[in-house]
């Protein structure tokens, strides 16, 4: 079960720390309609943010070894950040209630 | 950073994409079906379609083939199993300059019929990485440090790299958005162009560079098969005692490695006094390409040499080349390979699309435009028909059928060559209307395919959802109706914004 679960988990989460970054930045937030941050409320966003994409390559090393776990982690993150980039293309709305969420 | 050298970096970025931009498509798109090269050798080559045999086989149930080569005077002879990806038993042999493969039902042990075709693993991945003509590597060598250089004049054209990370705006104007799409497709996917193009030029590096291979091992067989201290071809001694059995060979590795089991046994010089068994493990577990070798003496059958450890840098070299070639079991990262590549030829065709919508206006008429358009449309949409027109050929060209002297594979491969030239063709006289009649002609290819192998096989594609040995087949039959579909849609588009253009 762990073995199903693992990955798309791991891509679930990888996708949430993109998705904290794109947030924070002002181009993506005036696409949705939203105020630009301060930059300390970008730097609340973008620590989480890095700590996420950080403790995913470092779970993937650690559960499936330093070349696949590599290799997993650069290819999961350009798919989390490809889901993040045509979500913000064609439903914006979808990070409205994300903004939320993670204000 | 400086605006000149940012504007040379634009104009390196342009022409090296223009130039070589063709020849990269080819190698990026042939690479992305190479991933799934067993997988589409299983749809071409239906005899193969059989379920795995679940019972430990015997390397000496296969003896009298090897007894067979021994006659031959062949210089080897090899046994492969079957794996998970795929199900059959290979024999090959070399007897002079020719080789001879044999494909077993691992079940039956029966040779199974001539495929009739080079399937992806015999055309599709070598024209990958050698364009299938004589000097191919060397230009697939050219076009890999062109998108070397292409990645970084991108990146450093690039000024809102990290501002424009995630920006793909398709409600903007054409060239906005392919631009947009060029950028997202090249920044999402830049560690992965970078890696397979870095690794796949240090497979290469003893063909680009071979004055170091030459100054370490002046004759090259005496360095790949230093473990096995005999020259090919076959010498002329004869062996006097028979043959030790390979299955006891294999028992013997087994202990050697603790629990794996030989994937392969090479029989070098069979039947001569300078014959040497080489067993190999399997590396499907890892990333790093490094089959432990283990060499075998023929007549009583002790070990004489085990592959010593590897040293860091031949390890490193060892790692980009397991990188590149995935030789590895691991579903997920072989799909992320599969779409990053189809990545890499979205941003080389948006690359093409955005030069080209730029200049449209202004030169439409111009030869120097219609000649890039061409060349353009042969070299993305183009390519994609030809290897539609390979699959089609394959399902629709009876078995055994020989034309002007062109057996049933060698056909295959011209109807590839003849569909892509008239694609380039086509490019060339009907500029108006080329990207919409040759996205509905892929549309058309993908759809005729499916039907195609659902007719002459009887393996529709419910069939093959439920058959767990036949997913292959259905993974390759629904790519085939996505990919269609979204070519028709494509096409579609194309027409209706083309009418809606006239009308204005």
């Amino acid at each position: 079960m762990i073995d199903v679960l693992f990955l798309p988990m791991v891509a679930l989460a990888l996708f949430i720390g993109l998705l904290l970054l794109a947030l924070s930045q002002d181009t993506q937030r005036r696409r949705i309609g939203h105020v630009s941050l301060s930059p300390r409320e970008k730097a609340q966003r973008r620590m989480p943010a890095a700590g996420i994409l950080a403790g995913c390559l470092l779970l993937l090393i650690w559960y499936e070894g330093g070349g696949f776990g590599t290799l997993l982690w650069i290819g999961l993150i350009s798919a989390a950040a490809l889901a993040v980039s045509l979500l913000l293309a064609w439903r914006p709305s979808f990070f409205s209630i994300g903004s939320r969420s993670f204000s | 950073m400086e605006p000149d050298f940012r504007r040379s970096m634009g104009w390196l970025h342009t022409w090296a994409g223009l130039v070589l931009g063709g020849v990269l498509f080819a190698i990026f798109w042939m690479g992305t079906l190479s991933v799934f090269d067993k997988e589409i050798d299983l749809w071409m080559k239906p005899a193969t379609r059989m379920v795995s045999s679940d019972h430990a086989l015997s390397f000496d149930a296969f003896r009298s083939s090897l007894e067979e080569a021994s006659r031959l005077k062949a210089s080897f002879w090899a046994i492969t199993l079957p794996n998970e990806r795929d199900p059959v038993l290979h024999i090959r042999l070399r007897v002079g300059a020719r080789f001879h493969n044999h494909d077993v039902n691992p079940s039956t042990g029966r040779d199974l019929p001539d495929p009739g075709t080079l399937g992806a693993s015999g055309f599709i991945y070598p024209f990958h990485y050698s364009l299938r003509f004589r000097l191919g590597e060397w230009l697939v060598g050219l076009a890999g440090m062109a998108m070397l250089v292409l990645c970084v004049s991108g990146i450093v054209i690039h000024r809102k790299i990290f501002v424009d990370f995630f920006t793909f705006r398709p409600e903007k104007k054409p060239g906005r958005m392919l631009l947009d799409l060029h950028n997202v497709a090249g920044v999402l996917g830049l560690p992965f162009h970078i890696a397979l193009t870095f690794s796949g030029l240090v497979i290469f590096g003893a063909v680009y560079f071979p004055s170091g291979t030459h100054a370490v091992c002046p004759h090259e067989r005496a360095c790949s098969d230093e473990d096995i201290k005999v020259s090919l071809p076959t010498p002329s001694e004869k062996l006097v005692v028979p043959f030790t059995s390979l299955d006891e060979i294999a028992v013997k590795a087994r202990s050697v490695w603790g629990h794996d089991f030989p994937e392969s046994i090479i029989v070098f010089n069979p039947g001569t006094s300078a014959s040497r068994i080489r067993v190999l493990r399997s590396d499907r577990n890892q990333v790093v390409f490094l089959a432990d070798k283990l060499v075998f003496d023929p007549t009583d059958g002790h070990l004489l040499s085990r592959q010593p450890p590897l040293r860091p840098i031949a390890r490193t070299e060892r790692f980009l080349t397991g990188l590149h070639l995935i030789r590895f079991q691991n579903w997920p990262l072989r799909w992320l390979y599969f779409a990053s590549g189809l990545g890499s030829c979205v941003m080389i065709a948006t690359g093409f699309f955005f030069w080209l919508n730029a200049r449209r206006r202004k030169q439409g008429v111009a030869f120097g435009f219609r000649l890039v358009e061409g060349m353009a449309a042969g070299s993305v949409t183009g390519i994609v028909i030809a290897t539609l027109a390979f699959f089609v050929a394959n399902r629709l060209l009876p078995l055994g059928v020989n034309f002007a002297g062109y057996d049933r594979a060698a056909l295959e491969v011209w109807a590839f060559y003849f569909v892509w030239l008239a694609t380039f063709a086509h490019g060339w006289l009907r500029p108006r209307r080329v990207w919409i009649e040759q996205s509905l002609t892929v549309g058309g290819f993908a759809l005729g395919a499916v039907l195609l192998n659902w007719l002459t096989t009887s393996d529709p594609l419910w069939r093959t959802f439920l058959l767990r040995y036949l997913w292959p087949v259905a993974g390759m039959d629904t790519l085939l109706l996505l990919g269609g579909g979204v070519a028709f849609w494509t096409g579609s588009s194309l027409a209706r914004r083309a009418r809606e253009t006239a009308y204005d």
